[in-house]
């Protein structure tokens, strides 16, 4: 079901109709129930996966407590007669027995993701490593239907399984109540990821309706229609087309065409992420935010910390930690402070860590080598923003620039946003060449533009009335992108639109909604072709 | 309970404010004729006039000129064609014509998709067409309710709101309308496509492919539904297949067994049977490179042509003339006289 | 605490630990820090850390370092 169709505004509309007749505590019913219709239009053979994830890591979390839980009242029992020793070697069998169950859960779940996600990606490196010895490929005839929202639920249930793990929180015994945190339809395409800890205070509370609850996420999601139907919608085959012909295109042309991607980016996330965040608060349900105006980052550290946060926050809780402070790595730092010296040994076991993160990290976002350099780039910026950090503070004590200038504010969020720009753009055109080739064609390309069609050769009939408008539409959107986010620096701006008069947000909501008419329907391809346009 | 109440106001407010703005753009739309389809006012003032009716498809809608033939059949004809028209579409306009008009012949042209177009897949937009094309309002929503699905129904705010705006502009800016008392339904193509092709090509491509074999029931239907009509009402039923590409048609190789399915409906309804892509001569008379618009739809100089070659048919056929000498019997004997070959 | 605060004066000696009460939260010690801290804690004090405990409310100050590492004893 296309989030930006009318049946699935309609799923919505039942669902919190439904919702709020149910009482209170049998609320998350409906929610599970609406979960499981929405997955299951998505195709039911591949709904068995889900399940096999949302059961085994019940189960494997349930046996956990079950472990954990009997040895405390062992324990508590048999204070007395209990020696330290006795208690250390009970402890570390149960462990060893919890971290069988959490390995095995863990190869399962991952092993499914992989083999969905990577399997055409393995293929093609073993073919590559192969053919250096001279054998033949073998052929891919592998053809899978990844199930939905694989990546994403399988990642919040192993966190959930680790948590349980770290004793963090105690198993849920519900069953039902798990598989609606595995499966809860509108983070399910395209997260937040949640932890059980947040997400599930959510979830199964009581929350009463409250107008404020409801104004303000009818607005969020009216502004994430528009963001998504309006201007990513619009903008994506303006960037497509640069990136499948950039070399005919001027170096200009194509550098346009990289901000776009920036902007078209944002736009379609985020734009997702305000329609189901909105949508959750018209239930009372606060989902974890996913974006804070990361293009105002001032590095790329700290956009990684606004962009697509519920991520970062799981790798660097569920992989940087726990790597940067394994047993093994603590041996590493200590060999490498022996061997390299202090200062540098010291920043082994998290800069291990970090290539860890973001090699994975790259290659979560795409099964391709471009993913995995792409993901190597941002984490090679980041490491060494944090080696080079005290040179950076000598130079600017030298040079007397003061940390909160404006000037210097600027320049570093104009900077930054220039370099994420690159980076992004860099796996998205295909192969890792393309984008290189990407890359260089802005700098090198020979090609003039003499006019405002040959500058921006993606759009069709430009001097065309329709095509002027769509192009103001979308200049207009992303200023309006700009502007909402200079207010947000103070207050939500819903906070701020709060402040005018009903009849002021009526009028808005109706130009806002007259937009996504006009311009995100046929955007969205929803209004389909029209070959008879020309009559 | 304040909360809610106050929450249901706020919303029907705001949906009120909605529906007036869209529906205000509509009104634009449907109650003028800017589009050459938007001709109910004119079918209107033709009521009790016309005694001849083309009812088709894209193909009818570029083929048969009532300017032409009416004075090559002294009749009042008007053709209902429209773009992509749906058969539920050709049922609606065709049922409220016949009801109002002393029609004595009723012309319906069929294609090698007629019977295997399928509404899901093909999309609203031949129904969109239609919601223009009618009277009221009433009537438009009765057609929006039965015609499209659910999904669809951004689709048709879309449009009816693009082409209100539209309107509202060329309220501002003379455009040079369509006069539909002239050109009673036919709309004339911009432009030629040369529609010869090379030996090789000819060759290579002879016979690659086929056309959909399916028969929907949607379409039977509703074909059946104007058949029964035309029987009670007695008159003339006339089946008629419209020129296309001799390059395209000879693509397929199963264009008869196609064709066959609606010869045989034409059979039963006792209705006679015109395929004009079998005409004896046809590429000299639609000459491969000037009788066409595109593949399948003929241009003006070639619809030019066809009015009289219809016209001529038909009297013959009327005059008891044995019509049959006039065609090849199947499409694998027409293609042997095919020459659209430069 | 002694242990604790010679610890962090190695890190980093720019810090006023006694008074801090925002050093992860008010980016006081960077990631480097914190990992480089974790790891000369658990040596120190002979503790496993769950990542459990890795939380901002447990490093921000030498005080609630000091109740976590208590915790964390106790429990052993």
């Amino acid at each position: 079901m296309s989030i930006t169709s009318v049946t699935f505004i309609l799923f919505l509309l039942v669902t919190v109709v439904l919702y709020y007749l149910i009482p209170g505590k049998y609320r998350w019913l409906v929610l599970l129930a609406s979960s499981m219709f929405f997955y299951m239009m998505s195709g039911v053979s591949n709904g068995i996966y889900i399940l096999i994830t949302a059961l085994s890591t019940f189960g494997s979390a349930i046996f956990m407590q079950k472990i954990a839980d009997s040895q405390k009242l062992y324990f508590k029992e048999n204070k007395e007669s209990l020696t330290r020793e006795d208690k250390a070697k009970i402890k570390k069998k149960n462990n060893s027995k919890r971290k069988t169950l959490l390995i095995l859960t863990l190869i399962l779940n991952f092993g499914i993701l992989c083999v969905f996600k990577y399997s055409h990606f393995a293929l093609e490196q073993f073919n590559n490593a192969i053919s250096l010895f001279g054998a033949q490929p073998i052929e891919d005839t592998m053809k899978f239907i990844i199930p939905l929202g694989i990546s994403f639920y399988t990642f919040q249930s192993m966190g959930y399984l680790a948590d349980v793990y770290w004793n963090k929180i105690s198993a849920e015994k519900n069953f039902l109540r798990l598989l609606l945190f595995v499966s809860f339809f509108p983070q399910i395409t395209q997260g937040p990821i949640s932890s059980f800890e947040q997400l599930g205070k959510e979830l199964f509370d009581v929350h009463e309706f409250s107008y404020k609850n409801y104004s303000w996420g009818i607005q969020r999601m009216m502004w994430g229609f528009f963001k998504k139907m309006v201007i990513a919608d619009t903008l994506s085959p303006w960037v497509y087309d640069v990136f499948e012909n950039y070399a005919q295109y001027s170096g200009i042309t194509t550098l346009i065409g990289a901000f776009m991607y920036s902007v078209l980016i944002y736009a379609d996330f985020s734009g997702y992420m305000d329609i189901v965040c909105g949508f959750c608060e018209v239930l009372g349900i606060k989902l974890t935010e996913n974006f804070d105006r990361p293009y105002f980052s001032k590095s790329i550290a700290e956009y990684w910390r606004r962009w697509h946060i519920s991520l970062g926050v799981w790798f660097k809780a569920y992989i940087y930690y726990p790597i940067a402070v394994s047993g093994w790595n603590k041996k590493l730092g200590k060999f490498s402070q022996k061997k390299l010296g202090k200062t540098f040994g010291k920043t082994v076991p998290a800069s291990v860590a970090l290539v860890v993160v973001w090699l994975t990290t790259g290659l979560w976002h795409g099964a391709s080598m471009a993913y995995v350099a792409w993901g190597g780039v941002n984490g090679l910026f980041i490491i060494l923003s944090l080696w080079l950090e005290p040179l950076y503070d000598k130079c600017k004590s030298k040079l007397k620039i003061r940390e909160n200038a404006t000037w210097f504010r600027a320049f570093q969020t104009i900077r930054t946003f220039i370099l994420v720009t690159f980076i992004k753009v860099l796996p998205e055109v295909g192969t890792l060449s393309e984008g290189f080739g990407l890359w260089k064609n802005i700098f090198t390309s020979k090609i003039i533009p003499d006019s405002w069609q040959t500058l921006l050769p993606f759009i069709d009939n430009i001097y065309d009335d329709h095509s002027l408008r769509t192009i103001n539409v979308v200049i207009f959107g992303t200023m309006l992108i700009f502007i909402t986010s200079m207010i947000q620096r103070k207050q939500p701006i819903r906070q701020f639109l709060g402040k005018f008069p009903l009849i002021v947000k009526i009028a808005v909501f109706l130009v806002m909604f007259f937009l996504i008419v006009y311009f995100g329907i046929p955007a969205s391809g929803n209004a389909g072709g029209f070959m008879y346009a020309q009559f | 309970m304040r909360n809610f109440k106050r929450a249901i106001a706020v919303t029907l407010v705001c949906v009120l404010c909605a529906g007036i703005i869209f529906t205000g753009i509509a009104e634009f739309y449907f109650s003028n004729s800017y589009y050459y389809y938007q001709d109910s006012e004119t079918r209107k003032n033709f009521a009790g006039k016309i005694d001849f009716l083309i009812c088709g498809s894209s193909h009818g809608l570029r083929a048969f000129s009532p300017e032409i033939l009416d004075k090559e059949l002294g009749c009042f004809s008007y053709n209902i064609s429209g773009a992509l028209m749906t058969m539920q579409g050709r049922y609606t306009l065709f049922e409220k014509e016949i009801e109002r008009n002393p029609v004595e012949t009723v012309v319906i042209e069929v294609s090698f998709n007629a019977l295997s177009r399928n509404r899901t897949k093909e999309g609203a937009e031949g129904d969109l067409y239609i919601l223009a094309r009618l009277d009221n309002m009433a009537e438009r929503l009765q057609y929006f309710l039965s015609a499209m699905k659910l999904s669809e129904y951004d689709r048709v705010l879309y449009d009816t709101t693009n082409r209100g705006i539209q309107c509202i502009e060329w309220m501002f800016d003379r455009r040079k309308q369509v006069d539909t008392t002239i050109t009673k339904g036919y709309n004339r193509p911009q432009g030629t496509l040369d529609c010869t092709t090379s030996a090789d090509s000819y060759g290579k491509n002879f016979h690659r492919t086929k056309f959909s074999e399916t028969v929907d029931d949607y379409n039977t239907g509703y074909l059946n539904r104007i058949i029964d009509i035309c029987k009670e009402k007695n008159v003339r039923l006339i089946f008629v297949v419209t020129p296309i590409a001799s390059r395209y048609e000879s693509q397929h190789s199963n264009t008869d067994t196609v064709m066959a399915k609606v010869r045989e409906m034409a059979a039963n309804a006792g209705a006679e049977f015109y395929d004009f892509n079998l005409l004896k001569g046809k590429d000299d008379i639609f000459p491969a490179d000037t009788a066409y618009y595109d593949d399948s739809h003929l241009s003006e100089s070639g619809a030019e042509t066809f009015n009289r070659e219809f016209a001529r048919v038909i009297s013959a056929a009327k005059n008891g003339e044995n019509t049959d000498e006039m065609f090849y019997s199947s499409y694998l004997d027409a293609q042997q006289y095919y020459n659209c070959i430069k | 605490m002694e242990e604790l605060l010679e610890i962090l004066e190695e890190i980093n000696p720019d810090i006023d630990y006694e008074t801090a009460t925002a050093l992860i939260d008010g980016k006081m010690l960077d990631s480097f820090s914190i990992v480089s801290l974790v790891t000369e804690i658990s040596d120190a004090f002979d503790i496993e850390i769950s990542p459990k405990y890795l939380v901002p409310e447990n490093f921000n100050s030498v005080q609630a370092m000091m109740k976590m590492i208590e915790t964390i004893q106790d429990e052993e």
